[in-house]
Order: structure tokens, then C-alpha cells, then sequence
């Protein structure tokens, strides 16, 4: 059930109404939180619970193997790895694989199967665990309910944040109880994420979709580059709008989840931006793909190589598609250069020059967007054909740009320069912040209520 | 702390809740409901005689109490949704509202340009109906959350328009079982939906493959021994010219295939119609369409059911 919805408010309101009789002994909250968290799941689909709890087991046994048969603990990585792989490649890329090597002359029968919601987040966070345990960075648990409670906990199974089994199997060995601060900034978070998903990125999203919808592209460049500035605010307020619900779901219950994104709009490099946007997952490839990579010689060439294979397979991890590849791939392209003429380090010494650095960080991404929303190549290539193409300057057909989407539109920025320009740090620090806090905790309340935008699900659900 | 930041956040917000409420233009106690109306439409199955289906057109212009009183052997409902656009899964759930077995039971297909327009379908709400039926508990749910929706009804352009600049405007929706919503507004005005409807023409032109659903489903339904008819959901002269000028709706081929398929296509009498929009059948209007249209279907129809 998503988290947009009449039914997972009432899921949720019972959840906590049981959850303070449950949550002292250990057994009993991890049942409470597995049965709940497949509730959560199956509503989706209630076959894919199987698949959840599949995963749940080869990663549990996996991380006992391996503590209990040292010898073979390299074997029973790779074997748990190509599980967890193999499990997401049959369900997410075959269709991709099939048609691909069709292109080249092969005639292989195209099999698209259901994509199970949530499954590259589960596997990976699956994964983490079992390379942790072979790393020796955490210790296994002996135990499966505490393993499983961690590996399906609701407000992260869907679509993260991908949490690290150091970070989270300590606290759920605990009964915590929230304290009244926490229990504020948890609601707080829910409401800011609700704010952000169903006011900012549900009123942009029907604008972004009606544009890629059509067949033929429109001709007007700054059309496109409005379209573009929409969807990048889009998915940033979807994504970061459903990590906060989550983390501040997870702050209710007692425990932290880690920051997913921290305004990566304002940065001043892509490497600043990449340590903004989905963290939990950057520092996922970065931890368990790149840093492998280049351990096994470092020297300038291969970190460039590194950080391309890195770059290219986060793009395959959003989307079975070319078109996310390229997206990974142009991030790669612009990291490397970025790397290679230091031009970050050398625009930091002015204050425009930090301005300028922004606007040159959010050109590349915007760019790269294109890529990540786009149908098909075809239609991302026409699209970036007219966006940097200045001569044409048709019509902006935005009929549904309307007065309510314009007020969206304008919060979203504001809050975004706001924190560009540090303002926020100066407005917490004020005497009387408690009460304005307050004030806007109440009015995204209500504009969640009366300034939402058309239901649509969270765009990362596909991933 | 806590308690004092939680009850001045509930404070604030109901102050607002109340604001809006009172600040927003007045609609008719029943208009909430029609969300309400509109999931209870999912729950139809092995259910009517006799079925009209179509868009928003079909919803407000189809009474079926009106056309009972003249076909009283056939058991009626309105399949109307708004901002429906025709797939296969409508379709299969236009087929599953009927009566079994479905032997000369009815359906009556309504056409209307907008429903044919495939760059619509992201606007389409029926998917969003589908996604919450297929879950019996939120649909009981939605039916029974109608004064939920009213408080918390989103602010539309609309609303603010009438607030603020069209003070005198109102609308009247009721909703009733049968799944006719009736409605009318005031003052009335022809030309109100006109440059919206051309913006969807210039968007985007009629889809072959969405006739072609239709199409292809009225073959099977016939065989089945399905009484199939099309019409074309009247709306206002002026917009009836621009949807034949600018959507690529070539109301003359669509008849011939839809004919080709095993369907009755149907002209009622609309020479008392009018649209309160320029789009949507005023109440007494729909009425009398109803009863002309359920003239028509008698022609083809078995009296002795």
C-alpha cells in the first residue's frame, strides 16, 4: 500500500496504536513488525511476499554459512550474491536482455515478468548485509525474526532508504521508546514528506507526463527546459518526499534511519552532488562496487574506469532501459571531466563563481534527466536536439499550468534558495523558531489536504 | 512540549480546514459523494440488463431511471466515469456489470472524441479506480469516506475562479445509484468548455487503436449474443463543430466499422438538448435524451422480456 493512500493512514494509525504494547520484548516486536511490513507488501501483491521472505532466507542463512564455515565463506558470498542478482535479472532485466540480444539476430521469445515493487531495494539492502557479515563489519544474528524485521521493515522496504545492517540491527535489538523530541521531528517528517510528494511532485507530475506523453516533440526550447526543471523538481520532492515519511515513520516507532537527501540542488560539484542525491544508495555503489573496483590498483585511469562502471550499473539499477544507462553513463562522462579540470575548486574562489558552479552542476543534471525520463533514446535525443537548439522558440503549450501549480512551484524554489543562501540556519537560530516551526508544520498539513495534486505513484516504486 | 506543539499544529490546521471550508463556493451536499458514487460503480458486476457507457458526457447526460420508464423490462445503470478514456480493461469491466447470462442483454456504446484521444489516458481516473477495487476493503472504504472527501476536498482553479471572480456561479450534482450523476450549473454558459476542448484537439487527434478496442470488443460481444449499439453523446452546436473540425472524429467512417463489428448504430432525438457548459447535459435535459434514446433501443429490442 503506498504511502499515499486512505488505507495506509489507517494501516499506519493501528500499527502505532499496537506498537507500544509490543515493542518491549524482542520477539514479540519483530513478529509485530514482519507481520506488519507483510501486510505493508502484500497488499501490492500478496504472491511477492514469497519472494521477500526468499530473499529473507538466503541472506540470513548466507550470513550464518559464512560466520560458521570460514573456509568456504568466499564460495557462499559469490553463491548469495548471484542469488540475490540472479533473482533481480530474472525479474527485472530479462525482458531487457531478450530484446537486446534480439537486436543482434537472435530470435529469443520476449518474457516480461511482474516486477515485484521494491525488489532492488530489498535485494541490495540483502545484499549489504550478507557482505558486511563476510567483511566482518557486522556479526551475523542468530536469530531470523530479527534479521527478516530488518530486511522488510516497512517504511524502508519499498523504495529505501537502503539501510546498513550495522545501522539498523543494533537498534532493533532494543526495545527504544521515542522521546517526545523524536516523536515531533518524526511527525514533522511525515508531514514535510507528504508536502513534498503529493503538493510538489503530484502537481509537476501531471505537467511532466502530459509532456513526454506526446508523440511528437514539441518545438519550443524553453518548453522543454521548464518541462525538465519540473521533472527534476518532481522527482526529487517524490523520492525525498517518501524518505522522509519513511525516516520519519522509523523515528516514531524509536529508531533512525539515515538522511537520503540533503538538498542536492545547491551543490557546487557533481561530486558534492552525488554525496546529496540517494545517499543511502551512492554510498551503497560507492562501498560495494567502486571502492572493490579500485582497490585492485589504484591508480588515475582505473578510478576514472571505476567510477564509469560504478556510474553505468547505478544507471541499469534504476531502469532496465538504454536510456538509464546513458544516464549513468553522461554522469560518469561529467564526473571524469569534472575530475580531470578540477573546474569546481577553481570557480569556488568568487561568489559568483560559487553561483555559477550551481548553474553548471544543474545544467549537467538537467541534462542527464532528459535521459532518465525519456520513453526512448529516440525521444530523449529529439528532446535535447530542441533544448540546445536556441533558434527554436515555439509555443509552450502548458494549458494546465495553473495559479495553484504556480504557489507549488514557488514554495518548492523558495525553500530550496532558502537553503542555498543558508538562510535556514539563520531562521532555526531564531528566538521564536519553535512557534513558526509550528506554524509551518500546520500549513503543509493543509496544503497537503487542499493543494494536492492528482494521486500518482512514487516514482521510484518502478525501480 | 509535545503535547502543547501537537495541539497548536491542530489548532492552526483546523482553523485553516474551517477557512477553506467556509471560504470556498458552496456545492450541492451530494457533489462529495460522487467519488463515493464512482468506486461503488466497481463493485457492479453480474448486474444490469441493460448498460451505457462512456465519459463524463455519458455520466451527467444518461438517466437511467428515464430510460426504465420506457424499457421497463431492462435493468439500467450508467458506466459513465469521468475523464474516461476507452481501453481494454473498461472494456472487460463494461462486460462483467452485466446480467448472466448475457444473452440479449444491452450495451450501449457512447461515443465521444475526447474519450478517444490517447494522450488523455494519463488523465484517465478509471485506472484509479481499477487499482482500488481490486481490494474490496478500500472500496468500502471510499464508498463510506463521501463526508471525509467533502471536508477535505482539494481547491481547484475552479473553485477559486468562482470564488473570486465568478461570484454568482454555481453547480447543482446529485448523484444516485443507478450511477447517473445529474448536474447543472448557473448561470449557464455554451461556450465555457470550448478553448479547453480545442486544447485537447490541438494536443492530440482521435486514436485508431482505442476505436479498434471498441471495435473488436463489439464483435466478441455479439457473439456472444450481446446486443451492441453506438451512439454519439450529444453535446452543445459549437463544440459538436469544433470536435468535427479539429479531433480527426469522423463520426460517418466510425459508424460504417462500428457497424462492420456486429453494432447498432443509434440517432436519438436531441433536438431539446442543451449542454449547461457547452459540454455536459443539463439534468431535465439528460432526461429527455434517456427517454429518446430508450425509444430508439425499443425498435430493436425484445418487447416480451
Amino acid at each position: 500500500m503506498p504511502f499515499n493512500s486512505l488505507i495506509f493512514l489507517l494501516f499506519a494509525a493501528l500499527f502505532f496504536i499496537v506498537w507500544p504494547l509490543v515493542r518491549h520484548g524482542n520477539h514479540f516486536r519483530w513478529i509485530f513488525i514482519i507481520v506488519a511490513s507483510l501486510v505493508f507488501y502484500g497488499w501490492w501483491d500478496w504472491r511477492f511476499i514469497f519472494l521477500l521472505t526468499g530473499c529473507g532466507l538466503v541472506n540470513f542463512y548466507a550470513g550464518l554459512f559464512i560466520q560458521k564455515f570460514q573456509r568456504y565463506k568466499k564460495t557462499i558470498l559469490i553463491l548469495s550474491i548471484f542469488g540475490n542478482l540472479g533473482t533481480l535479472a530474472l525479474f527485472k532485466y530479462l525482458g531487457f536482455f531478450t530484446r537486446n540480444l534480439n537486436a543482434l539476430g537472435l530470435d529469443i521469445p520476449i518474457i516480461t515478468l511482474a516486477l515485484p515493487i521494491g525488489i532492488s531495494f530489498y535485494s541490495f539492502q540483502g545484499m549489504s548485509y550478507v557482505i558486511d557479515v563476510y567483511k566482518r563489519v557486522v556479526e551475523p544474528t542468530n536469530n531470523f525474526f530479527h534479521f527478516f524485521a530488518y530486511l522488510s521493515m516497512f517504511p524502508h522496504l519499498i523504495a529505501g532508504p537502503i539501510i546498513r545492517p550495522s545501522q539498523l540491527l543494533p537498534q532493533l535489538a532494543e526495545a527504544r521508546k521515542a522521546t517526545d523530541p523524536e516523536l515531533w521531528e518524526g511527525f514533522k517528517l511525515i508531514v514535510y514528506g507528504y508536502f513534498k510528494k503529493v503538493v510538489v511532485a503530484d502537481n509537476l507530475g501531471l505537467l511532466v507526463n502530459v509532456a513526454f506523453m506526446q508523440k511528437e516533440t514539441v518545438e519550443s526550447s524553453p518548453y522543454w527546459w521548464v518541462i525538465i526543471t519540473f521533472f527534476a523538481i518532481q522527482i526529487y520532492c517524490d523520492f525525498a518526499g517518501y524518505s522522509d515519511i519513511a525516516r520519519g515513520l522509523a523515528k516514531l516507532m524509536g529508531y533512525e534511519f539515515p538522511v537520503n537527501f540533503n538538498h542536492p540542488y545547491v551543490s557546487r560539484s557533481l561530486q558534492e552532488f552525488w554525496s546529496r542525491w540517494h545517499i543511502s544508495l551512492s554510498t551503497w555503489f560507492r562501498d560495494y562496487v567502486f571502492f572493490p573496483l579500485l582497490q585492485r590498483r589504484v591508480t588515475p585511469l582505473n578510478a576514472h574506469i571505476s567510477m564509469g562502471i560504478t556510474l553505468l550499473l547505478s544507471g541499469l539499477w534504476h531502469g532496465a532501459g538504454w536510456t538509464f544507462v546513458i544516464w549513468g553513463g553522461l554522469h560518469a562522462a561529467f564526473f571524469s571531466i569534472e575530475q580531470l579540470t578540477r573546474w569546481p575548486k577553481k570557480l569556488k574562489k568568487s561568489g559568483i563563481g560559487r553561483i555559477l558552479s550551481t548553474i553548471i552542476v544543474l545544467f549537467l543534471v538537467w541534462i542527464a534527466w532528459v535521459f532518465f525520463r525519456a520513453e526512448s533514446l529516440e525521444q530523449a535525443v529529439s528532446i535535447l536536439k530542441v533544448m540546445l537548439n536556441p533558434t527554436l522558440t515555439g509555443s509552450c503549450p502548458m494549458r494546465r499550468f495553473t495559479i495553484i501549480k504556480a504557489i507549488v512551484l514557488f514554495l518548492a524554489v523558495a525553500s530550496e534558495i532558502a537553503v542555498f543562501l543558508k538562510m535556514n540556519e539563520k531562521i532555526k537560530n531564531m528566538k521564536y523558531y519553535w512557534i513558526l516551526e509550528i506554524i509551518f508544520v500546520a500549513f503543509a498539513l493543509t496544503a497537503v489536504f487542499y493543494l494536492r495534486g492528482k494521486v500518482q505513484t512514487f516514482v521510484y516504486f518502478q525501480f | 512540549m509535545l503535547k502543547r506543539q501537537l495541539i497548536l499544529t491542530a489548532l492552526i490546521f483546523w482553523f485553516c480546514v474551517l477557512t477553506i471550508n467556509l471560504m470556498r463556493p458552496p456545492v450541492s451536499d451530494n457533489a462529495a459523494l460522487t467519488d463515493a458514487s464512482l468506486s461503488e460503480k466497481m463493485s457492479w458486476k453480474n448486474r444490469f440488463d441493460l448498460v451505457v457507457a462512456g465519459d463524463s458526457r455519458t455520466l451527467t447526460g444518461v438517466s437511467p431511471q428515464a430510460m426504465q420508464s420506457v424499457l421497463p423490462g431492462y435493468k439500467t445503470g450508467n458506466l459513465g466515469f469521468v475523464a474516461l478514456v476507452y481501453s481494454q480493461e473498461y472494456m472487460d469491466y463494461i462486460r462483467m456489470t452485466l446480467r448472466s447470462p448475457v444473452k440479449n442483454r444491452v450495451i450501449v456504446i457512447g461515443f465521444s472524441p475526447r474519450s478517444l484521444l490517447s494522450h488523455e489516458k494519463p488523465e484517465c481516473l478509471f485506472r484509479k479506480w481499477i487499482n482500488e477495487a481490486r481490494i474490496p476493503l478500500k472500496m468500502e472504504l471510499n464508498r463510506h469516506s463521501g463526508w471525509l472527501h467533502a471536508l477535505f476536498r482539494e481547491l481547484s482553479v475552479g473553485d477559486l475562479n468562482i470564488r473570486f471572480f465568478e461570484t454568482d456561479r454555481r453547480y447543482l450534482i446529485i448523484s444516485f445509484k443507478s450511477g447517473w450523476v445529474a448536474s447543472r450549473l448557473f448561470p449557464e454558459n455554451a461556450k465555457a468548455s470550448r478553448n479547453e476542448y480545442r486544447n485537447y484537439f490541438i494536443k492530440g487527434k482521435i486514436d485508431g487503436e482505442l476505436l479498434e478496442v471498441i471495435y473488436r470488443n463489439t464483435k466478441a460481444w455479439t457473439r456472444e449474443g450481446i446486443k451492441v449499439f453506438g451512439i454519439r453523446i450529444p453535446t452543445s452546436p459549437g463544440l459538436f463543430t469544433i470536435e468535427n473540425k479539429m479531433s480527426g472524429f469522423h463520426e460517418h467512417r466510425i459508424r460504417q466499422r462500428f457497424e462492420k463489428s456486429g453494432g447498432i448504430w443509434l440517432n436519438p432525438d436531441i433536438s431539446y438538448f442543451i449542454a449547461y457548459d457547452g459540454s455536459h447535459a443539463r439534468y431535465d435535459s439528460a432526461v429527455s435524451y434517456s427517454k429518446s434514446l430508450a425509444q430508439e433501443l425499443r425498435k430493436f429490442l425484445d418487447e416480451k422480456r
